[in-house]
């Protein structure tokens, strides 16, 4: 190859790099808050009650997050519109209003366990959640509303970063590395509802629905097309790959502090302020304080994006005016649905003797039946080829994203059923 | 909704037949001519189950489950349980979709801004109104009874039903506030 083809070849390499890195973002930060604090407290009690065992579940998960993603990849860049648009432009007014309710009522619960992960984690430094929930709430809405979107994002992306305490805490703990690997290829299947059920929240709390309908709207926002696709593609792989890999090792830490610690085994950690507690006098008050930063941070992230990405969705799927870049006064609707989910949140977990768990519990469980719904919508919308053109799924995508579908009902059934049965 | 009004979502997939009373199909879509006072049908998709020609080309095998344009003159009857059409099946008149406006496709559930861009809300529902056998366009319903439209968008609806001398409290958008329907929106002269 003569050397100028070379140098060309280098130069658009590195062109083509720079797109990458301007593109990056949607799918980076979707799949980062979605380790939110339901994520870090299953995995939490995921390592502390069985040790490396559930980690093919986590492997499991990160292939039907990748073809999940996959779709909204292409819906996005290909149709230009979000994904509510596309349901209510497909389907009907009163289907979108459905949809759009559980999704409102799911994402608030999700908001309030965040906000419920932001007030535990401020106990774990001292600091009274009554007196730190209000300026927090205040400093969220003020960080979304009053900056730019791009500027948001950038912010968000370097909070990111935090999730590496999580890397750093489980190394503290000292796990074995030759059992780690062993666990994540080789399913350790056991039939007790407890293990099923926390496969199947495993699943349900690393793929939620209102994650779909964020990173279609980014990918929109960003004004990518089908010609940028491939970088979009890479981006969401990005983000797959580290999402996972920081629940994988929450999982880890836990186990290797808590099961398999000698004179400690399996203990009764049943939140992820408890597993950051727990973490000081087996693994040093460091991971305690690192995997408590963790928790603060993951809360902060995914307190701030939930109400956001509900604002846009709603207000997408109803044809109101949404943008953080317009006055109150032309976009009621976008700002009355974000500042009531931060209000509303922030208020309920400081009402004392509320039952936070139960709608922990609820929002996952709603989150379980409502993924396998959105993701038939979407594949209907993506084998639309009024729709897609020649950007439809082929044969064998179909053939696999149904086997998907149909395993992710399966699963939603059993969490379900097991809820029922859990609970009497 | 006015008496004598009825909604499109009433007509679609309401039965087709032929002049044999037999049943063809059913109505997919409609075609207006947005330019006539008051827009009227020209058109009629119809979702048949099969066919062997389009017009008067014979095709080279039969085909199911494809969707038609006829002309409205096809249309003999519009009857509450079925759409008539004049000829038997197959032999109806074809038209060509180029150019033409779809209710159910451009217009049903698009995303409503006014002419400088700004977002409105979506059409909720298509309010046409029968006569004889011609079908009008009366407006653009924002809201349903169960889903009532924001304060910002009665406003509006207001403001252009006194502008074209309109009646009622109907959350209804009179069709002459239709300023053209673009790709991506329907824009609203408002």
């Amino acid at each position: 190859m003569p050397a100028r083809e070379r140098r060309r070849r280098r130069r658009l390499t590195r062109r083509e790099l720079l797109v990458f890195l301007a593109v990056l973002g949607p799918g980076i930060i979707v799949n980062m808050v979605d380790t939110d604090a339901g994520g870090i407290a299953t995995y939490s009690v995921s390592g502390a009650r069985y040790g490396y065992d559930l980690l093919w579940i986590l492997t499991l998960t990160a292939v039907f997050l990748a073809l999940i993603q996959e779709l909204i990849v292409r819906l996005g860049t290909v149709t230009g519109r979000g994904l509510a648009a596309l349901i209510r432009e497909r389907f009907s007014l009163r289907i979108t209003a459905m949809v759009m309710l559980a999704l409102l009522f799911t994402n608030f619960a999700n908001t309030v366990s965040n906000f419920a992960g932001l007030a535990a984690s401020l106990q774990l430094f001292h600091l009274p959640p009554l007196l730190a929930i209000p300026p927090l709430a205040f400093a969220i809405w003020w960080l979304v509303v009053k900056g730019t979107y791009q500027r948001v994002e950038k912010v968000f992306l370097v909070v990111s970063l935090v999730y590496i305490a999580y890397f750093v805490s489980a190394f503290l703990a000292g796990p074995v590395w030759s059992e780690v690997g062993r666990s994540l290829v080789m399913p350790k299947l056991r039939m007790e509802t407890p293990y099923l059920v926390l496969a199947v929240t495993n699943i349900g709390t690393t793929i939620a629905p209102w994650m779909l309908f964020y990173q279609q709207s980014s990918i929109v926002d960003k004004g990518l097309d089908a010609e940028k696709m491939i970088y979009e593609r890479m981006d969401t792989m990005v983000g797959v790959f580290f999402a996972v890999v920081v629940g994988m090792f929450i999982i880890i830490c836990c186990a290797a502090a808590f099961y398999y610690k000698p004179g400690v085994g399996a203990v009764s950690i049943t939140s992820a302020e408890e597993a950051a507690a727990g973490l000081a006098p087996v693994a040093g008050s460091y991971a305690a304080y690192l995997f408590g930063f963790g928790l603060f941070a993951a809360s902060l992230f995914a307190a701030s994006i939930l109400p956001l990405t509900t604002a846009y969705t709603v207000c997408e799927a109803f044809g109101w005016e949404a943008t953080i870049d317009r006055p109150y006064r032309e976009a009621p609707q976008f700002y009355l649905t974000y500042t009531f989910f931060i209000v509303g949140s922030a208020l309920l977990v400081m009402v004392p003797r509320i039952n936070l768990v139960f709608i922990m519990v609820a929002s996952q469980t709603l989150n379980g039946i409502l993924l396998p719904v959105i993701v038939t919508f979407m594949m209907i919308l993506v084998n639309d080829r009024e729709l897609m053109g020649e950007y439809t799924n082929r044969p064998r995508f179909n053939a696999l994203m149904v086997m998907v579908v149909g395993f992710l009902y399966l699963i939603n059934l059993a969490l379900i059923v097991s809820t029922f049965v859990s609970s009497g | 909704m006015e008496e004598g009004q009825i909604m499109l979502a009433s007509l679609l997939r309401r039965e087709v037949r032929d002049a044999r009373d037999r049943e063809v199909g059913h109505l997919e879509d409609l075609a207006f001519d947005l330019e006539a006072r008051p827009p009227v049908a020209t058109d009629i998709a119809v979702h048949l189950e099969w066919t062997d020609r389009v017009g008067g080309l014979l095709l080279p095998r039969t085909v199911e489950d494809i969707v038609l344009l006829l002309p409205w003159s096809e249309v003999e009857a519009l009857d509450p349980e079925a759409v008539y059409l004049r000829h038997e099946h197959p032999h109806f008149e074809v038209a060509s979709s180029e150019g033409k406006l779809l209710l159910r496709r451009d217009v049903l559930n698009k995303q409503m801004v006014d002419a400088e861009g700004n977002r409105l809300q979506r059409v909720d529902s298509v309010i046409l109104k029968p006569e004889g056998v011609l079908l009008f366009l009366e407006g653009l319903q924002v809201g349903m009874e169960w889903f009532p439209p924001g304060r910002r968008m009665e406003r509006i609806v207001g403001k252009l039903r006194r502008r074209y001398n309109r009646a009622g409290e109907a959350n209804v958008i009179p069709y002459e506030a239709i300023l053209r329907v673009d790709e991506d929106a329907l824009v609203i002269r408002t």
